[in-house]
């Protein structure tokens, strides 16, 4: 992905104007958002410290949903300025299959329509040069947006300046794995985030699939894949 | 809230299982080409506004799509908005759309009133909505004399012009529940005056914080000027029961006891004096009483300090000697901080506040607590000079006439009207005018139902149905802000004089009238109508832009909405006081009575008991006052109000987190969810303000968590002067509480 945002943690102060702006971009039911403000906490009274994280889609450089999406309804979008995760509604049986795979717990299934919805990276504008409706929205500027390349620069340059003011415990996280890149004060359990390094490979995907039937009951269970396929029949009787 | 830890490992499990889907099982799947994404919809046109969702009036730029508002941005010229807005702005166009909104003039047709009664609305005519108010309005003036009739609003040129012209002094506001503690404090000691709203957050270097906590709140430019300052290697402490946004971001938090900060702030003041650490050339030259102050604060020990505080002594030195070596520091103070309405020693506190600024050197400074800049913005009266008034009685409902300080600025009212009305204090009122405030907002919200059942009529200009629209008599039907024109002036940040352009987002919804044309509609049907010959909401505002050289025409035609008189900031060095000066010992408090400098008063109610936890109130970012309940972009970010407590305290009490408790003071109770963290003192209850409607109009704000207004108890006029407090202020969190599970 050539474009990123570096959402800066550190300065978020947990206010849902990301939230908002997005929410009257897009259409969805009342409740369902593509980002929202999480608030952590760790340790216990007096010696507590608080954090917010938005939780939105990473935009994952091999990302789970689209791996197993049985319908291949979760895609990249393409081009120079294309590479963000989406959702391809028409395809989208519903199953929720992507939202139980998300190590970010992403993706959600509308009640409405009955289809994922998650962040698209705004792509629709992205492909175009423009930034996102949540980067131009956030006062305080804890979200920017850019050349991935420019932002990974950035970030690195704001742990250090965090680092010598005696944030020991920053860090740039995402590097490795994911187009939203994020700047944390703090262990990614903290933000209840995974440990970086969680992405597996295209080939680790491939070998996951080779095992075969086995693993299928493992996995859902038979229900979990007969859902599946009831509900794809369904969406063809609805189509016809 | 879920615990990090929690949310990881569920995740990370649910991943690695559901990886392991098998290819070759997958249903088969139709390959089709991918639809294109959609286009970003067009915008037609961009139109100017002025957020008025609050005081800051960040100016807006609202982009239309197929006539509607589809986005508003922050204007990047504007000194306040700095091209963002808050969460609140960017969906205050929800609003504007809301299916809820009063389309039309109304009347009740069923006498009885009050919550969960049905007033039988019925829609009639402007010219009824008209005569009908100016009837009964004239009725209570003859019969009962012109002070019955009582405005419950904000303050606005043309109300106060019916008010005079109708022969009343009662306007009762609500500022005494919002910022009279620095108001009078700043116009005792400094102003002479008003209070400054302007803090330079952006280019302090030590913030100290007593309970201010705008940033959490989402303010725009105090969030903006805070984060920025943190970058620029700005330190921050923070003093607050609870551990908000603003705590968590400073580099130090400290969980003060509530209604202490003024013992910290002194023991501070005295260890500045006593070390000579202030800023010799500021105080020597622009402050007077120095010597006074230090003879008074001798007692505060920092130890003696931490008796009360539970602030270790050794912090208290420690950030004492770091605030007046770092340079610019600032102790910001806005609203509803430790200096604000909430407790006892709330004026106390203020002007403990102002001493530390001053011993500083960030009065007016950059950096500092700055005076803005205004426009010297032609007055009404001037623009349209006034026939002559009746004589009004000095005596008010609001006891104006016994608070010598804050009294002549007529900012107040709101602590004491249930009383007045209930007890008909100093005479009975028949008859009320509100606007653009609501029941929810009052000390003890119940009684002012009460007050409100007592009175012959009440008429209501308001956008939403709202709980104070369910107690009238007749509705006039106001348009949302977006559809509103005019200018207005920049005060929340104004290095130079700046006005922004209203210019409306389209045609009115609704049979909807601007505010200035409802006062002249009653003011006429009063046969009052000479007094407002000529007079119009935007000859006023192109009189005043002519007055500075401009024109409304000119200003429509700025490109980026703006007027501005961008000159050099001098910094002020005289001020509005007896003395010219800063008044460390205030004369003026001195000469009415009160204490001429902060001494220690603790707040007047401690936990006892029955009513063991102290109440701590605070407001959610999105949330505007009990304004945006019913704003559907706001109530999926922030969908009700909580009791939020500590983990610890709820073990005790046998509450889990989600329960639902009942918060219970010693005039009411509410019923709310508790919310457990770790992050705010045990001795404590936290609840967000805004919730508790119970207008059924309401669809998405009625019968939602629980107005924490409620548990505040009013008091009478008696009462306050009593208690020898210059600001008349409520004291919006002086309260205690038991909190069980419902
Ligand atoms: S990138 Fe776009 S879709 Fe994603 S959270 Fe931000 S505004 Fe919403
Ligand atoms: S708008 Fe910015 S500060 Fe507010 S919640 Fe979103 S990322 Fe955080
Ligand atoms: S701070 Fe927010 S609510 Fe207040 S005027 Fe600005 S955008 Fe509007």
């Amino acid at each position: 992905m050539k474009y990123a945002m570096l959402i800066d943690q550190t300065k978020c102060i947990g206010c849902g104007a990301c939230t908002v702006e997005c929410k009257g971009k897009y259409e969805a039911s009342f409740g369902v958002l593509r980002t929202r403000m999480i608030r952590y906490e760790s340790g216990s009274y007096p010696h507590v410290k608080a954090a917010f994280r938005k939780q939105a889609c990473m935009h994952c450089k091999v990302a789970a949903c689209e791996e197993i999406c049985p319908v291949k309804a979760i895609y990249r979008v393409e081009g120079e300025n294309g590479g963000m995760v989406v959702v391809d509604k028409e395809t989208c049986i519903g199953c929720g299959t992507c939202a139980s795979a998300c190590p970010f717990g992403v993706p959600q299934v509308d009640p409405g329509d009955k289809k994922m919805e998650k962040c698209s990276f705004c792509a629709h504008r992205v492909v175009n040069g423009s930034s996102t409706y949540c980067a131009e929205a956030c006062p305080v500027g804890a979200i920017a947006f850019g050349e991935r390349e420019a932002l990974l620069a950035q970030g690195e340059e704001r742990v250090k300046a965090l680092k010598s003011a005696g944030r020991s415990k920053a860090a740039l996280y995402g590097k490795d794995d994911t187009g939203v890149l994020l700047v944390i004060d703090g262990d990614p359990e903290s933000l209840g985030l995974v440990k970086e390094g969680f992405t597996l490979s295209a080939a680790g995907w491939e070998a996951i699939s080779s095992y075969g039937g086995l693993a299928v009951a493992a996995a859902l269970g038979g229900l979990g894949y007969r859902l599946i396929c009831d509900r794809l029949e369904e969406v063809k009787k609805e189509k016809e | 809230m879920a615990s990090g830890a929690a949310v990881a490992a569920g995740a990370a499990g649910n991943f690695l299982l559901s990886g392991c889907q098998p290819k070759e099982d997958k249903p088969a799947v139709d390959e089709k080409p991918r639809k294109p994404l959609p286009a970003e919809p067009e915008v037609t046109a961009s139109k100017f506004n002025v957020c008025n969702v609050c005081s800051a009036n960040c100016a807006m730029i609202c982009d239309i799509v197929d006539g509607k508002v589809w986005r508003i941005r922050g204007n990047p010229d504007d000194q306040v908005a700095r091209g963002r807005l808050c969460v609140k702005g960017y969906s205050s166009y929800k609003m504007l759309y809301d299916p809820d909104r009063i389309k039309f003039p109304m009347k009740r047709t069923n006498p009885e009133k009050g919550p969960g009664v049905d007033p039988g609305w019925v829609k009639i005519s402007w010219e009824e909505a008209f005569e009908l108010t100016g009837q009964k309005f004239n009725e209570a003036k003859e019969k009962y004399g012109p002070e019955s009739i009582v405005f419950f609003t904000r303050p606005h040129d043309f109300a106060v012009r019916l008010a005079k012209a109708i022969g009343t002094p009662n306007l009762v506001r609500h500022l005494d529940t919002c910022y009279t503690t620095h108001e009078a404090t700043w116009r005792a000691a400094v102003t002479g005056t008003g209070r400054p709203w302007m803090l330079d957050i952006y280019n302090a270097k030590y913030i100290l914080s007593f309970g201010w906590d705008q940033p959490a709140k989402g303010k725009n430019m105090s969030a903006q000027g805070y984060i920025h300052a943190l970058n620029n290697g700005a330190r921050a402490v923070v003093f607050n029961p609870v551990l908000t946004a603003t705590a968590a971001l400073a580099n130090e938090w400290i969980p003060i006891k509530p209604g202490t900060d003024l013992a910290v702030c002194l023991a501070m003041i005295r260890l500045i004096i006593n070390e000579e650490l202030y800023d010799k050339d500021f105080v020597e030259k622009y402050t007077t009483g120095l010597e006074e102050l230090k003879a008074a604060v001798q007692e505060y020990t920092p130890q003696w300090a931490e008796k009360i505080s539970e602030v270790p002594a050794a912090t208290i030195e420690r950030v004492a000697r770091e605030f007046a070596t770092t340079k610019p520091a600032i102790v910001p103070n806005h609203k509803r901080d430790a200096g604000g309405p909430l407790y006892f020693n709330g004026w106390r506190t203020s002007y403990a506040f102002i001493i530390l600024n001053a011993l500083v050197g960030s009065i007016d400074r950059e950096g500092g607590v700055v005076f803005q800049r205004r426009s010297k913005l032609k007055p009404f009266d001037e623009v349209f000079p006034p026939l002559e008034f009746p004589a009004a009685r000095k005596e008010t409902i609001m006891g104006k006439e016994k608070f010598p300080i804050i009294g002549p600025t007529g900012k107040l009212g709101f602590v004491t009207v249930s009383e007045a009305i209930l007890n008909e204090k100093p005479y009975p009122v028949k008859a009320m005018f509100v606007r653009k405030q609501n029941v929810l907002a009052v000390p003890d919200a119940p009684r002012f139902v009460e007050a409100l059942k007592k009175l012959d009529f009440v008429a209501v200009a308001d956008i939403l149905p709202t709980e104070i629209v369910q107690m009238a008599d007749v509705v006039f039907p106001e348009p949302h802000f977006l559809e509103t024109s005019g200018m207005t002036d920049r005060v929340y940040f104004a290095f130079y004089p700046q006005i922004a352009l209203k210019d409306p987002v389209g045609d009115p919804l609704y049979d909807t009238k601007g505010y200035g044309s409802i006062i002249i509609g009653i003011a006429k049907a009063m046969g009052l109508g000479q007094h407002f010959e000529g007079v119009s909401g935007t000859k006023l505002a192109d009189e005043q832009l002519k007055a500075l050289g401009s024109s409304m025409d000119e200003l429509k035609a700025s490109p980026n909405g703006l007027w501005s008189d961008q000159k050099p900031f001098k910094p002020r060095e005289e001020f509005g006081t007896p003395s010219k000066k800063i008044e460390l010992y205030s004369t003026v408090l001195k000469e009415h009575g009160y204490d001429p400098v902060p001494t220690w008063q603790p707040k007047r109610e401690l936990p006892s008991d029955t009513y063991p936890l102290y109440l701590i109130v605070t407001r959610h970012a999105a949330h505007r006052m009990s304004e945006s309940q019913n704003n559907e972009l706001v109530m999926q970010v922030a969908p009700e109000n909580f009791a939020t407590l500590n983990k610890a305290t709820a073990q005790q009490l046998g509450i889990k987190d989600g329960d639902e408790v009942m918060v219970e003071s010693r005039v009411n109770r509410i019923t709310l969810k508790a919310r457990l963290i770790e992050g705010i003192r045990p001795d404590c209850v936290c609840v967000e303000h805004g919730f508790g409607h119970w207008s059924k109009d309401l669809t998405l704000a009625f019968g939602v968590g629980g107005n924490e207004g409620d548990l505040v108890p009013g008091f009478s006029v008696e009462e306050l002067v009593a208690a020898k407090d210059p600001s008349a202020s409520g004291y919006m969190s002086d309260v205690c509480v038991k909190v069980y599970k419902a």
